[in-house]
C-alpha cells in the first residue's frame, strides 16, 4: 500500500470513529468536515492511554472507544429526537453557494502550505520522541509498559502526551508497515486539518457578523452588506492559513506533535471563546 | 413569557433596524481592513518564500540522506539484535546515545544496568563501504563457551 492510500485509509477510519460524536456536538456544518479526524486521532490517543495503564492493544482500545462513542451519540439522537431532526434538517439543506467556496479557498490554502510534505524529512523529535513511541505503542501493553518506566528511555520524555504516536501506531495496522514516512505524512494531514479548522474560524466570525447586519445607508452600505462581509472574511482567512504555513513551516510536514496542539488550542479559543 | 412573534399577531409595527454606524467608524474599521489584508498578503508571501525554500533539491537530498541513514542503522541493529536480546548501550555521548534510542529503541530490550544485559552496542566510526555514512553498529556479547564475540553490522 503506497503512503498515500495509507494515508487516506487512515483518514477515512479516524474520521469514522469521529463521525457521529462530532455531528452530535457540532451539528452538519462544513467545520465538522475536518473535525471528523481530528475527533477520531482523540479517540485513537484515549486509547493509547487506555492501553498503556491498563490492558490490552491499541488497536482494541480504539474499536472499544469508537464503538462506545458511537453508541453514545446515538443514544442522545434517539432519545432527544429534536436534535436528529435539526441534524437531517441541516444536512438537507446543504451549504450555501458562497460559504461553499469559501471552504473550497481555505481547502487550497491548507493544501498549498502542505506543498513540503513532497520532501521525504523526518524531524529530530519526530525520531527521537513520536515515532520512538509509535513503536512502543504497536508492540503492545507489556512493552509500551516497560518502555515508559525503562530509565534509558528518559530522553525520549514518555510522558509525552500519546496522540500524535498513536495515531501514526493506528497507521501502521492499516498499512501493515512501519514506515516513518506513512507516520510523518499521516501526522502532516491532521495537522492540516486543524490549520483548516482554526482558518475557518475567520470565516465564522465574518459569517455570524453578516447575519447580524442591516443593510445600512452612505458610507456604511460598503460594510453592511452580508455577502461582502464574508467575502472579505474568506479572503482574510484563506491569507492567515497562508501566513500560518509559514510560521509552522517545515514542522508541520515533518511529523511534529507541536502544530496540531498549538492550532488545536487557537481553533478552542476561537470557536470556544470567541465565537 | 416572553414571545418574540407576539407583536407581529398583535398587529404592532416590526421594530425598527438599529442606527447606520457613523461615517468616521466605518472609513476606521475600513482602514483596519485595508491595513490587515496588506499585512497578510506580505505576510503570505514571505511564507510561500520560505516553503518554496523547504522543496529545493537540495532539501530533498538532505531529508533523503537522513532517511537512508537511519534507514541503514535500523537494518544493521535488525541484523544484530533479536527480540530476545536485553541491550546495554555503554556510548557515553548524547549524540550517540540518541542515535542508538532512535534506531533500537522502539523494539529492543534496552537497559541501564550491565549485568542485566547479554549484548553491549556501540555506534563506531567506519571506513567500510557498507558502512552507514561512515558509521557501523557493533555489538559484544558473549559465546557460550564463554568467549567474548564481537560483531559489526555492516
Amino acid at each position: 500500500m503506497s503512503p498515500a492510500v495509507t494515508v487516506t485509509v487512515t483518514m477515512l477510519v479516524l474520521a469514522a470513529a469521529g463521525l457521529l460524536p462530532v455531528l452530535l456536538l457540532v451539528g452538519p456544518r462544513l467545520v465538522a468536515l475536518p473535525l471528523f479526524p481530528l475527533a477520531g486521532a482523540a479517540l485513537c490517543g484515549a486509547a493509547a492511554a487506555c492501553s498503556i495503564a491498563l490492558s490490552w492493544s491499541l488497536l482494541q482500545w480504539f474499536v472499544l472507544l469508537s464503538g462506545a462513542a458511537f453508541l453514545l451519540s446515538l443514544g442522545v439522537f434517539i432519545r432527544r429526537p429534536e436534535r436528529a431532526r435539526r441534524l437531517l434538517l441541516g444536512l438537507r439543506r446543504g451549504v450555501r453557494p458562497l460559504v461553499a467556496l469559501g471552504g473550497v479557498v481555505v481547502l487550497a490554502a491548507v493544501a498549498w502550505t502542505l506543498r513540503p510534505l513532497r520532501v521525504p524529512s523526518v524531524g529530530f523529535d519526530s525520531r527521537a520522541i513520536w515515532i520512538l513511541h509509535a513503536r512502543w505503542l504497536r508492540q503492545g501493553h507489556t512493552f509500551e509498559l516497560a518502555a515508559i518506566r525503562n530509565h534509558f528511555l528518559v530522553l525520549s520524555h514518555p510522558g509525552y502526551p500519546p496522540l500524535v504516536s498513536a495515531v501514526m501506531a493506528l497507521a501502521w495496522r492499516v498499512s501493515g508497515t512501519s514506515s516513518d514516512r506513512v507516520a510523518v505524512a499521516t501526522v502532516a494531514v491532521l495537522n492540516g486539518c486543524a490549520l483548516l479548522v482554526a482558518g475557518w474560524g475567520i470565516v465564522e466570525a465574518a459569517r455570524r457578523a453578516a447575519l447580524r447586519l442591516h443593510p445600512g445607508a452612505g458610507p456604511s452600505r460598503l460594510v453592511t452588506r452580508p455577502r461582502l462581509l464574508l467575502g472579505v472574511g474568506i479572503v482574510l482567512a484563506a491569507l492567515a492559513v497562508l501566513v500560518a504555513g509559514g510560521v509552522v513551516g517545515t514542522f508541520a510536514t515533518n511529523g511534529y506533535a507541536d502544530p496540531l496542539w498549538s492550532l488545536a488550542a487557537v481553533s478552542i479559543v476561537v470557536f470556544g471563546l470567541v465565537l | 413569557m416572553h414571545d418574540p412573534g407576539g407583536g407581529a399577531l398583535m398587529g404592532s409595527p416590526p421594530p425598527p433596524p438599529p442606527p447606520s454606524p457613523p461615517a468616521r467608524v466605518v472609513l476606521g474599521a475600513l482602514a483596519v481592513l485595508l491595513f490587515a489584508v496588506i499585512a497578510l498578503g506580505l505576510g503570505a508571501l514571505h511564507s510561500n518564500h520560505l516553503e518554496t525554500r523547504l522543496t529545493t533539491a537540495a532539501a530533498t537530498a538532505s531529508a533523503q540522506r537522513s532517511d537512508r541513514y537511519y534507514d541503514c542503522l535500523s537494518a544493521q541493529a535488525h541484523t544484530l539484535i533479536t527480540p530476545s536480546d536485553v541491550v546495554y548501550l555503554p556510548d557515553p555521548t548524547l549524540a550517540a546515545w540518541t542515535t542508538l534510542t532512535k534506531v533500537v529503541g522502539g523494539w529492543a530490550h534496552v537497559t541501564l544496568q550491565l549485568h542485566q544485559a547479554n549484548l553491549a552496542l556501540t555506534l563506531q566510526r567506519s571506513t567500510h563501504p557498507g558502512s552507514c555514512d561512515g558509521n557501523d553498529l557493533v555489538t559484544v556479547g558473549h559465546a557460550p563457551g564463554g568467549h567474548i564475540v564481537i560483531r559489526s553490522g555492516s
